[in-house]
C-alpha cells in the first residue's frame, strides 16, 4: 500500500491526465483529417488543399501535445 | 439572366462530382446559408476567447495547477476547438445541392462519417415547392425547396438555401424542358 501512495501523486496523476487528454486528441484529429480527405471524394474543389492542410497541422500539434506530455 | 448570375457564382467551386456523366453539365450548385452555422460558431468562439484572453484563469488557478499544466489544458482546448471547426465547416461545405441537366443529387454531411447522398432524375420529378419557416430563416432570406418525384423515387429536400425562388424556377424549367424532348423521342 505503501508503495502504491509513492505512485499515486499529484504529479503522477496529473502525467495520466495529460497522457489521456493528449492522446483523445489526436485521435481526434486524425477522425477528423479522415472525415474530410472522405468528404473530398465526392468532389473537387479548389478549397480542398485549404482543408487537408488544416487537418494536417492539427494531427501534427496533437502528436507534439501527445510527445511532450511523457516530458514531466 | 437569371441562370447565367447563379452559374458565374457557383461554378467556380466545383469542378467535378463523382459519378458524373461525361455529357452532363452543372447547373446550379447550392449549399445551407452559412449565418445558420452561427448556432455551434458563438460558443466555438468564446472557446477561442477563454484559451487566449482570460489571464485571470492563470491567477486563479495557479495556485492548484502548474503553469506547464494549465499551458497544456490550453493548447488541448485549442486543438479540440480547432478540430470541431474544421469538422463543421467541412460539412457545411462539403454538404452541396447539384442540379445538372440530367439529375439532381443531394450531399448531406453531419458530424464524423454520417452521410446521406440522394439522387433523382429529372424525368421523375412531379412537384417544385418552396416552404420558409424560422425566424433566421426569415431574416436572412433562407427557404427550402421540396422536391417530391413519382414513384419509389426518393424526394429531395434542399434546405435553407439562398436564393431558394431561382432555384426552383431553374428546376421547374429543367423539367419541362426534359419531359419535352422525352415525349418528342
Amino acid at each position: 500500500m505503501n508503495g502504491l501512495n509513492n505512485y499515486l501523486t499529484f504529479e503522477f496523476l496529473g502525467l495520466v491526465v495529460k497522457i489521456v487528454l493528449s492522446a483523445f486528441a489526436l485521435l481526434y484529429s486524425i477522425a477528423v483529417l479522415r472525415n474530410t480527405l472522405d468528404l473530398q471524394t465526392f468532389y473537387e474543389s479548389r478549397f480542398n488543399i485549404i482543408f487537408k492542410v488544416l487537418c494536417f497541422l492539427t494531427v501534427s500539434g496533437s502528436l507534439i501535445l501527445l510527445l511532450t506530455s511523457f516530458n514531466r | 439572366m437569371k441562370l447565367s448570375s447563379i452559374l458565374s457564382k457557383n461554378q467556380d467551386f466545383t469542378k467535378t462530382f463523382i459519378g458524373q456523366n461525361p455529357d452532363e453539365e452543372i447547373i446550379v450548385i447550392t449549399r445551407r446559408g452559412f449565418i445558420l452555422e452561427i448556432i455551434w460558431l458563438l460558443p466555438v468562439t468564446l472557446g477561442y476567447y477563454f484559451i487566449f484572453f482570460t489571464f485571470y484563469f492563470d491567477f486563479f488557478f495557479g495556485n492548484i495547477f502548474t503553469l506547464s499544466f494549465i499551458s497544456f489544458l490550453k493548447l488541448f482546448l485549442f486543438l479540440v476547438l480547432s478540430n470541431i471547426s474544421i469538422n463543421k465547416i467541412t460539412d457545411w461545405f462539403y454538404s452541396i445541392n447539384i442540379v445538372t441537366n440530367q439529375r439532381i443529387l443531394d450531399f448531406d454531411f453531419d458530424g464524423l462519417g454520417v452521410k446521406n447522398i440522394v439522387e433523382t432524375d429529372l424525368r421523375n420529378i412531379q412537384s417544385v415547392t418552396i416552404e420558409s419557416s424560422g425566424f433566421l430563416s426569415f431574416v436572412f432570406g433562407l427557404s427550402s425547396i421540396k422536391i417530391l418525384t413519382s414513384g419509389d423515387n426518393p424526394n429531395i429536400e434542399l434546405e435553407s438555401i439562398p436564393g431558394a425562388d431561382k432555384v426552383q424556377d431553374i428546376i421547374s424549367d429543367l423539367t419541362r424542358s426534359t419531359n419535352k424532348n422525352e415525349r418528342i423521342k
